[in-house]
Parts: structure tokens; C-alpha cells; sequence
């Protein structure tokens, strides 16, 4: 049940571990889906990505061949599945520290992000996770979750704020062209009955002005009141499910929706 | 340390720019040879996958596919720095050993068509989505020969 009622800050927390926990638990099992790939005859075989550091000292690489080399990355996958099922139920600063290094680990195998900004609101949330528990530990609770959750809610008002900046100046987003250009990427496999219906001008302007806008005015839902922030929160389940069914980019709707308490927590009080 | 602290600091620091413009999208291509005067044809490498309602939860594949074609990417990016002169300095580049892996596996899948040769080619090209057609191709990279 998505918590509606006042949120305290541990309630707060507490979702947004639960959340986390599920969006990173999927994000480790698909790797474990698809380890193959990272096996010395698959398409990401650290004998070659390791020359990326060839200019580190022996020590950082011998670091990273003992993380990031086929066997352990997959024990690593493990550890990180295994940590993020223990996020909501293990208290204290070790586990989201540990998931997010592993997190982090997983980018810098993968030349900075596996699948880009899903990634990077992943780290987003674990780091604030990983903080306000350590607060906690040092005898800081309140202000310390407070800020926490205030550095996840502004990060997700700023992910789509800027995104939507970034589309109203181009011309393309604005004549609907690059909405009609994005459906036919081959690799986002975009279904045919959406590929057709986006390759009318008339609709593909509407539903590009529809992204901008919605992406525009999100960050109201820190500032309106009750029902109206909810809806705009509602609204973004929406986008990122349709971006999911559309683009197949599913960890993008998983990494969100774990930062959404963190918004709908400072919507209550703001 | 440098590659280290800039892939940190493309983690921790997010643009959040998603999608702003469309650049016109990279496509592998392979060909085999039993020697540089007997090239067989180009055929394309496609990252596409199917996906259902299960994908929505679970989509290993598709993001795999994913990160694979964002080498792609990454190639055109790196062969495009100045101080890359020589055909042998971009060989040495880790996303064109990364690129080379993917044309392997992509003639490796098609085992009867890859039965007999022992070298392959690839080339990148870019499709330009913004032509009426839709689909407007420039060579923008193509290989030495290499061992299958």
C-alpha cells in the first residue's frame, strides 16, 4: 500500500529501503541473468576492460582484478542481491554501505554506468540511505534523516527538471521530430503499434509537449498540497511505466520509485 | 587513478540530460573472408530483443543489449579525440577491442556462415533518424582485418 498518510522520517526511510532493496535486488538479478557476458569469452571480458587501468598503481589494480575479474564480480552479484534483500530488515550503516560500493563497483566495471541514470538514482538513494543510517549510529537521527531525505527528494525534482529544460531547448522536441526519431532507435525494440502511432506529426508534438510538461512542472510536487502532489507523483509512475512498456528501459520505473518517498515526505512539509 | 575518479564521478554526479537530442544511432556490421580479396557481404548485428510483460520486472537481456550497443557509442566517442592518429592507437583502444568482441560473437551466432573463414571485418555506421525515409546510412568506421 503506498504510504499516504503524514510520513515521519523513519516511516519515511524505511520505504525508501523497502523500495531500494527491490529496485537493486532486480538490478542484481538480471546481471546474474546474463553473467555469461561477462565470462572471458562473452562481450565484457575484464582481460579487456582492465586496460582502461593500466596507467593505476599495482596495488588499485590488483584491487580491481580481485573485485571485477569474472568469478568474483559474480560473487559480487550474489553479495549485492543478498545485501539489498537485508536493506529494509538489518539496521544500521554496514549494508547500504556495502550495497552501494558494490553499486558503485558495478560502474566502474562497466566504464562508469550499466544502464546509465537508473544507476546513478540508485546511487542517489543508497548514499542518502547509507548516511542517515550512519547519523544514527553517531547519535545524529532527525536532522540527519531530514537532510537525507531532503538530497534524494531534490535529486528527483532535479532529474526531471532538467530533463525537461534540456528538451525545450531543442527544436526537435518542441515540433514533436525527436519523440518520432526516439521510437525508431532499433535497440529500444519499441513496439510497431506505438512506432505507428508516433509517426504522426499531429500526435507525436502532443505527446512530446506532454513529456516537457510533465517533466516541467513535477517539481511542483514538492510545493502543492496533499492531493494535487500526489497526483503528480501518480503521473510519474505513469511516465516511467510507459517509458518501460515503450523503451524497455525498466530500471528507470524500479531506481524511481524508490526515491519517491523521500519527495512525498518533504511534500508534507514544505 | 584519473579513470578510476572520473567513472566515480560519473556515478555519484548525474546529468540527468536524458534523451535531450537524438543523435543519430551507430550500427555493427560484420563481414567474413577467407582472404582480403574474397569479402562476403556486410551483414548487420542487431541489438533489438523481444520482451514481454515479464520484462517490465525482469529484462536481463534487453539491458544487456543495452549496455552493448552503448560501446557502439562509446567507439565513435573515443575515435573522435585529436590525438588519435593512427589506425593501430584506435586498435589499441579498449571500447574498439570491446566493439571487435561483439562482431566476433555476432558471426559466432551464425555458425554456417562463419564455417570456413578465418577473418572477419567490422564497420560502424551511422543511421540518421531524421530523413523521411527514416533510415539514412554513413560509413563512419571500418575496420583492419581480424582473426575470427
Amino acid at each position: 500500500m503506498w504510504p499516504c498518510a503524514l510520513l515521519s522520517e523513519t516511516e519515511a526511510l524505511l520505504w525508501t529501503a523497502r523500495l531500494a532493496a527491490l529496485s537493486v535486488a532486480l538490478q542484481a538479478a538480471e546481471l546474474l541473468q546474463v553473467r555469461a557476458a561477462f565470462a572471458e569469452q562473452g562481450t565484457f571480458p575484464w582481460r579487456v576492460l582492465r586496460r582502461d587501468f593500466a596507467g593505476a598503481s599495482p596495488v588499485v589494480r590488483a584491487v580491481l582484478d580481485g573485485l571485477l575479474s569474472y568469478r568474483p564480480f559474480v560473487a559480487l552479484l550474489w553479495l549485492q542481491l543478498a545485501g539489498a534483500l537485508a536493506l529494509p530488515w538489518l539496521d544500521g550503516a554496514l549494508v547500504p554501505g556495502l550495497v552501494l560500493l558494490s553499486v558503485l563497483a558495478v560502474g566502474v566495471r562497466f566504464r562508469g554506468t550499466y544502464n546509465g541514470g537508473s544507476d546513478s538514482m540508485t546511487i542517489v538513494v543508497l548514499l542518502a540511505l547509507w548516511l542517515a543510517r550512519l547519523g544514527a549510529s553517531f547519535g545524529s537521527t532527525r536532522g540527519t534523516q531530514r537532510a537525507c531525505l531532503g538530497y534524494i527528494a531534490a535529486q528527483l525534482a532535479l532529474s526531471y527538471l532538467v530533463a525537461g529544460v534540456a528538451k525545450l531547448r531543442h527544436d526537435s522536441w518542441r515540433d514533436g521530430r525527436a519523440l518520432m526519431q526516439l521510437v525508431r532507435v532499433r535497440q529500444y525494440s519499441v513496439p510497431a503499434w506505438l512506432t505507428d502511432a508516433l509517426s504522426r506529426p499531429a500526435l507525436a508534438r502532443l505527446a512530446a509537449w506532454s513529456v516537457v510538461g510533465f517533466e516541467l512542472s513535477f517539481p511542483l510536487a514538492l510545493a502543492l498540497a496533499g492531493t494535487a502532489s500526489q497526483l503528480l507523483l501518480a503521473l510519474g509512475l505513469g511516465f516511467h511505466l510507459a517509458i518501460a512498456v515503450g523503451l524497455g528501459l525498466n530500471r528507470f520505473f524500479w531506481a524511481w520509485l524508490a526515491a519517491y518517498p523521500a519527495l512525498l515526505y518533504w511534500s508534507q512539509r514544505l | 587513478m584519473r579513470v578510476l575518479a572520473t567513472r566515480l564521478a560519473r556515478a555519484l554526479l548525474p546529468s540527468w540530460r536524458f534523451f535531450d537530442e537524438v543523435e543519430p544511432a551507430p550500427k555493427l556490421f560484420f563481414r567474413l573472408m577467407l582472404s582480403a580479396r574474397e569479402p562476403a557481404p556486410w551483414q548487420p548485428i542487431s541489438f533489438a530483443r523481444p520482451r514481454s510483460l515479464r520484462a517490465l520486472v525482469l529484462n536481463g537481456a534487453g539491458n544487456l543489449a543495452l549496455a552493448e550497443h552503448a560501446l557502439l557509442e562509446q567507439l565513435l566517442s573515443d575515435v573522435a579525440e585529436p590525438e588519435l592518429r593512427t589506425a593501430s592507437a584506435v586498435e589499441q583502444l579498449t571500447s574498439y577491442q570491446l566493439v571487435l568482441g561483439l562482431a566476433r560473437a555476432g558471426a559466432r551466432a551464425r555458425a554456417e556462415a562463419a564455417a570456413g573463414h578465418a577473418h572477419l571485418q567490422f564497420k560502424l555506421t551511422l543511421l540518421d533518424l531524421s530523413t523521411a525515409s527514416g533510415a539514412e546510412e554513413e560509413d563512419v568506421l571500418v575496420s583492419s582485418l581480424h582473426e575470427l
